[in-house]
């Protein structure tokens, strides 16, 4: 195939494959938009009356609130655990390490429905807890945990033990070795994991619909507006979403890029003084 | 092992070995353990009519009941449809992948993975909330079709023939769910060293050979990981064929939910059991095709 049509293939192919992406969820935004009573974009009236309305629905503030408390527990869970599970594959001298791995990893490949019904009958009805934010927190929690064991575990890899050995031998408790070089060096995932759990947990809707009981979330919410028949409210609520999501995707990869000028700065720098030093025989002036 | 208590104390091994059990057991393995007993047992109703109280396949039963083969079709439609879309996705994505990881330039790369990352992080539910709207009858796909003298189109009722499953309920299974596609083979693809393809194009190979030689099977653990995600979260998706299926197209999923809502924690749990010992097969087999190991597949 001449390279002229490739090119324009692959052009027309990603155009096509992005207006799919973003174009449903741009129409969506638009709807919240027109004055009418169902979400269309028929005879368009402008208005920002659905804001208003969706602002003052105290059902999806009351989801909110129980997203919010959710997603604390998740993390005060998953993180410490997943944590855990990073130190033991990476730096423990034991057995069994595959099946550890495996059986740790296993709720991120299984449907988050399962998750939700075994974790909901064990701890509702077996053990007679009442369904609620604390069931719906340890089902999320059995695969985010997953997911920030993951994130440590790309980064511990890259870990150099010796840091935590000199440190060791030069008297430190494990405890101080943990809190003063670890912790440090994990800082970056410490805090992408956060991020992670608390979008898992805040968006999920199955895992949390099948064990939360009667209980609602701000997903749960969104969810039962649209099954019961919707007003452009929905779409008022899903522009603030998308429009969030925009800005926070945005944010992250304009930090993304500058801490990569960043490394390629300081490369540069010394690359630079590394030659000053040989070419001058002295070190370059800081 | 002592060295390993001499590294991080008693109090540390302890703590992190405490926390994996703890995990492995309360949230992972004690649950799965109780839902398969449950699956195993027969609901206290059909005890009452008369089904044996010990361990029994009485909960199963429903799949194989010659009279009424409804629960056996919404199994069938469903596994069809996941295996469609996740074959589609495949095939759809690989390109996508491909580009963005060895042809895009860097500030392309940067905006497309901003496009990418803004519908990934929407949740499923206004995912499928945006396809309803427009498939609906006033919405603007059918109003596009009017202007040109069509529809107006049944999306909603439209079945797709061989699998059985509505065209709405379909665009939008692969809509949520396709980017889980594109992530694992994209970080498959991005790992492989340019070079190889230079060489390989220098050497005369055409762009057929170079996918098929050398993209394709470094890409390989990235592949199965994409198809065994997206499987499974189409095969479990529950909100989306509430939204989107109609009247036509019940999946699995809201069969398991139709048990629970008549509170029959038996029933619903077989069916759930049934569907996760699904997933595993598809995991399994996908790893004995592609070659690849648990690692190679959680790693992309």
């Amino acid at each position: 195939m001449p390279d002229r049509l490739l090119t324009l293939f692959t052009r027309l192919y990603l155009g096509v494959f992005f207006l799919y992406l973003l174009f449903p969820l741009g129409y969506m935004m638009l709807l919240a938009f027109n004055n009418s009573r169902i979400p269309t974009h028929r005879n368009f009236d402008p208005t920002l009356r659905w804001f208003g309305e969706a602002w003052s629905n105290n059902r999806m503030w009351d989801g909110v609130e129980n997203s919010l408390w959710i997603a604390a527990l998740v993390l005060l869970i998953a993180i410490p655990l997943g944590l855990a599970g990073a130190v033991f594959l990476t730096r423990f001298k034991a057995p069994g390490k595959t099946a550890v791995y495996a059986i740790l990893i296993s709720p991120i490949l299984a449907p988050g429905i399962v998750l939700g019904i075994s974790s909901f009958i064990f701890w509702s009805q077996q053990l007679g807890f009442r369904a609620g934010w604390w069931t719906a927190a340890l089902a999320q929690s059995s695969f985010i945990a997953a997911y920030c064991m993951l994130i440590f575990l790309a980064r511990l890899q890259r870990f150099d033990p010796a840091l935590e050995e000199a440190a060791l031998d030069l008297g430190a408790s494990p405890r101080q070795v943990f809190l003063r070089i670890t912790v440090p060096y994990m800082r970056p995932a410490l805090l992408s994991a956060a991020a992670l759990a608390f979008l898992q947990s805040f968006e999920n809707y199955t895992t949390t619909y099948f064990s939360i009981g009667a209980q609602s979330t701000f997903t749960i919410f969104i969810a039962n507006s649209v099954r019961q028949g919707v007003t452009p409210a929905v779409n008022a609520v899903a522009f603030v979403i998308v429009m969030a999501t925009v800005l926070v995707a945005a944010g992250y990869e304009i930090a993304r890029r500058r801490g990569e000028r960043r490394r390629e700065r300081a490369r540069r720098a010394a690359i630079a003084a590394e030659m000053q030093e040989e070419l001058l025989g002295k070190p370059a002036a800081v | 092992m002592t060295e390993t208590i001499q590294r991080f104390g008693y109090v540390g091994v302890t703590l992190v070995i405490g926390s994996l059990v703890a995990w492995a057991l309360l949230l992972i393995l004690i649950p799965h353990l109780m839902l398969i007993d449950y699956a195993l047992h027969a609901s206290p109703g059909a005890i009452s009519r008369g089904a044996p109280t010990g361990w029994t396949f009485h909960s199963f039963l429903p799949l194989f009941d010659p009279d009424d083969n409804q629960l056996r079709s919404t199994l069938a439609r469903t596994l069809a449809t996941t295996a469609a879309i996740t074959l589609l996705c495949l095939i759809v994505c690989y390109p996508i992948a491909y580009y963005l990881a060895k042809v895009a330039t860097r500030g392309w790369l940067s905006l497309l993975m901003l496009a990418l990352l803004v519908p990934f992080w929407v949740n499923e539910v206004l995912r499928a909330y945006a396809w309803r709207s427009l498939l609906s009858r006033n919405g603007l796909i059918n109003e596009a079709a009017a202007h040109v003298g069509l529809g107006p189109f049944e999306f909603f009722n439209w079945q797709i023939p061989l699998i059985d499953a509505n065209i709405a309920l379909f665009v939008g299974l692969v809509y949520a769910y396709v980017l889980f596609m594109v992530f694992p083979i994209f970080n498959a693809i991005e790992s492989l060293d340019r070079n190889q393809i230079e060489a390989a194009r220098d050497l005369g190979a055409s762009w057929w050979t170079i996918h098929r030689r050398i993209v394709i099977p470094h890409a390989k653990p990235g592949i199965a990981s994409g198809c065994i995600v997206t499987f499974m979260l189409v095969a479990g998706s529950f909100i989306v064929p509430v939204l989107l299926g109609g009247r036509s197209s019940f999946w699995f999923t809201q069969a398991i939910e139709s048990q629970f809502s008549v509170l029959n924690w038996n029933g619903g749990s077989a069916y759930a059991l049934l569907l996760e010992l699904i997933c595993l097969v598809f995991i399994v087999v996908m790893m004995r095709v592609f070659g690849v190991t648990l690692r190679d597949i959680t790693r992309s």
